[in-house]
């Protein structure tokens, strides 16, 4: 099955992903419900994403007292969100940090790989990513104990020197986001974003 | 007539059910039988205060459903045990009729600790909150104001549960003298209790309940200090492992009062398993043997037994003990260790600000605990390191150097530099 896995070397911390994420599964740019984050501490470098994995033994589903999260035979985590009484012990257990309340469901939720994990086709968040620090990839054997032993993702590879989209890019991003999720994106709706993400990175928790 | 089961799980509840689904998954050709004194499928006791608040509905609160241990091929038979006998490998019930197993799985949980002995603690109006049956007997019960006895998550979320059931008047009780002094260190106590009283909750520290008042049903209560009036008491002074048939079996304890399990959950007894409430584990931090009678463990635990009874080894890993409320707008969470048990060179950071407390508690430089109150943000992070502190795992991962100048940075400083710690732990 493929993952998401992150570089954070090559990562602008553009937003676009974040933007994508929320745009998808909540119809509007709304970085805080993204279920991609980006850690940063205090400066606008990226220290790692925080992404469900899909674990091998996932905390979340021993530690959910509804017993409503369930790793599948084809690897997925899935989660029947619609019962959750929001105790929030997926939260706390996950080793990753991957599961945020959805403020609209009353939920507790996390990335479900916009249904793409059996196809296998890059989900929108990825293909906004123009830099390729965010893919979709098979796991390697490496990455694979790395991820049942504890969930942390992505290595730096090359590094390379991370650059922000171009306007021109920006304006493929919007396209692409709004091509998706069938309601208009501005470029200027996504360069707040991306503003407030940085703020955020530099003086946010 | 003896019935006879390849499988036969004492208890229904997370680890029970857990342990007979996961026996059939092992190896569906086995019959999976399950014991409850209870009628109902199993249900998440962590929602039982939501089912008293009037929050969730019943439906809400189940688990699983009877449809689904029929799907599966489980049965069950709601009815009591009484005896084990390992020689002849028989579990009697109640009734007198017998079933005869190949392998027995002992998840009969715990019990909440009652005071028989006080003077009116055998009145009407006294209650506990434990099972579904406990919730609807106070739903049916009439009243409007409550003391609530113990500050414990059972306390803390029964009390709020209470009032946002509509009672007037809810009074916590705790006998030492602050809130959860097992879990919370007194100045997290002090915020905790801000907010219950912000909620309407009147909290009382350092007064023992000595008595219920009334003749026919409870009146009131008698503490060290005062008498309250009261409609109804709710206990929630603890939980202490279910070991009763265990014991009288001769299957033997561990030191903590749980009954002894290796990692496979095999009990004294080759043919007997247990798990969950009922048994004693491994703390994850301090890798001594306790009693963790959270749900987490009695559902991973529950897996680990049902699949190692039908012939599956499965290890269970140890467990931690996470103090964690998210209820009614009220979220707590508390993890490692409090003030009280630190180590070398403690500093303790702390700050509150717009409705967020955060006390960090350090060790030589290293986070060994931490408590939260209105924020459950970075609770990845907070246990990465407590838990890498308390192994001091000197391996490729080691979280454990200290955070430099602790004396001159904020809670958000010290957080960005854990957040960096852990990210360099991972390029080499
Ligand atoms: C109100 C409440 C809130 C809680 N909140 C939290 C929380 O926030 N987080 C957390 O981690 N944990 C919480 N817990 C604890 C958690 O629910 C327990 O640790 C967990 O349910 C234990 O599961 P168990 O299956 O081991 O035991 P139990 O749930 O006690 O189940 C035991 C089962 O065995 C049956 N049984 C016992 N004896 C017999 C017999 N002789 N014959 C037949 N059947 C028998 C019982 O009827 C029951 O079905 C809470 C508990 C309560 C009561
Ligand atoms: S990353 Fe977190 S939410 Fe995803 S499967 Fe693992 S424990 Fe569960």
């Amino acid at each position: 099955m493929k993952r998401l896995v992150f570089d954070p070397a090559r990562c602008s911390l553009c937003g676009a992903c974040l933007a994508a994420c929320s745009a998808v599964k909540k119809g509007r740019i709304d970085l805080v419900q993204s279920r991609i984050r980006i850690e940063t501490a205090g400066s606008r470098k990226p220290l790692r994403a925080a992404v469900c994995a899909h674990c091998e033994e996932p905390a979340c589903v021993t530690a959910c007292m509804r017993g409503i999260i369930d790793k599948g035979a084809d690897g997925l985590v899935t989660r029947r969100w619609e019962e959750c009484f929001r105790c929030a012990a997926c939260l706390v257990s996950c080793p990753v940090g991957a599961v945020l309340e959805d403020t609209d469901r009353k939920a507790f939720i996390a990335c479900d790989l916009c249904g793409k994990a059996e196809s296998g086709e890059d989900p929108l968040c990825v293909r906004v990513c123009l830099s390729g620090a965010l893919r979709f990839e098979e796991e390697t054997a490496a990455s694979a104990d790395l991820r049942s032993s504890y969930a942390l993702q992505m290595f730096a590879e090359q590094p390379a020197a991370p650059t922000d989209p171009t306007d021109g890019q920006w304006e493929e991003i919007a396209r692409m986001i709004a091509e998706e999720c069938g309601s208009p994106v501005t470029v200027k709706e996504l360069k707040s974003a991306q503003e407030q993400l940085r703020r955020d990175a530099e003086e946010g928790m | 007539m003896k019935r006879k089961t390849d499988i036969l799980v004492l208890g229904n509840g997370a680890a029970g059910s857990s342990a007979a689904f996961a026996a059939k998954k092992a190896d569906p050709s086995l019959s999976v039988l399950v014991l409850s004194k209870e009628n109902e499928p199993v249900y998440s006791a962590p929602a039982l205060p939501d089912l008293l608040s009037g929050e969730l509905t019943r439906e809400k609160v189940l688990v699983r459903t009877w449809e689904e241990y029929e799907q599966d091929g489980i049965e069950v038979l709601c009815a009591e045990a009484a005896a084990i006998d390992p020689g002849t490998r028989t579990v009697t019930l109640a009734d007198g009729d017998e079933i005869a197993y190949r392998d027995l799985i002992l998840a009969a949980g715990s019990q909440p600790i009652q005071l028989r002995k006080m003077q009116g603690t055998s009145l009407p109006g006294n209650f506990v909150m434990k099972t579904m049956a406990d919730i609807e007997a106070i739903a049916s019960y009439s009243g409007k104001s409550a003391v609530v006895v113990g500050s414990g998550a059972i306390g803390i979320e029964g009390s709020m549960a209470l009032k946002a059931r509509g009672f007037e008047r809810v009074t916590m009780v705790e006998a030492l003298d602050w809130l959860s002094p097992k879990s919370l260190d007194k100045e997290t106590s002090d915020q905790l209790k801000k907010a219950l009283e912000s909620f309407g909750v009147e909290v009382l520290t350092g007064e023992a309940v000595q008595a219920v008042l009334g003749e026919k049903k409870a009146e009131g209560v008698v503490t060290s200090k005062r008498t309250i009036p009261c409609d109804l008491v709710l206990w929630g002074i603890g939980m202490r492992p279910d070991v009763q048939l265990a014991m009288e079996a001769g299957i033997a304890l561990g030191e903590t009062g749980g009954i002894l399990v290796d990692e496979f959950m095999r009990t004294s007894d080759p043919h007997i398993y247990a798990c969950g409430d009922c048994a004693q584990s491994t703390d994850l931090l301090t890798g001594q043997p306790a009693l963790h009678l959270f749900w987490e463990p009695a559902q991973r635990g529950g897996f680990a037994a049902g699949a190692n009874a039908a012939g599956q080894e499965k290890i269970f890993q140890p467990s931690a003990a996470v103090f964690l409320t998210n209820k009614g707008g009220l979220s707590i969470l508390a993890l490692g260790k409090t003030e009280e048990q630190l180590a070398e060179d403690p500093y303790v950071l702390q700050e509150e600000k717009d409705g967020v407390f955060r006390r960090l508690l350090f060790e030589d430089g290293r986070l060994a605990g931490v408590q939260m109150l209105g924020t459950l943000q970075d609770a990845d992070l907070f246990f990465a390191h407590i838990r890498k502190n308390a192994q001091r795992r000197k391996d490729a991962w080691d979280l454990t150097q200290p955070v430099p100048d602790l004396e001159r940075v904020s809670v958000k400083e010290a957080i960005w530099y854990l957040r960096k710690q852990r990210r360099n732990a991972f390029v080499k």
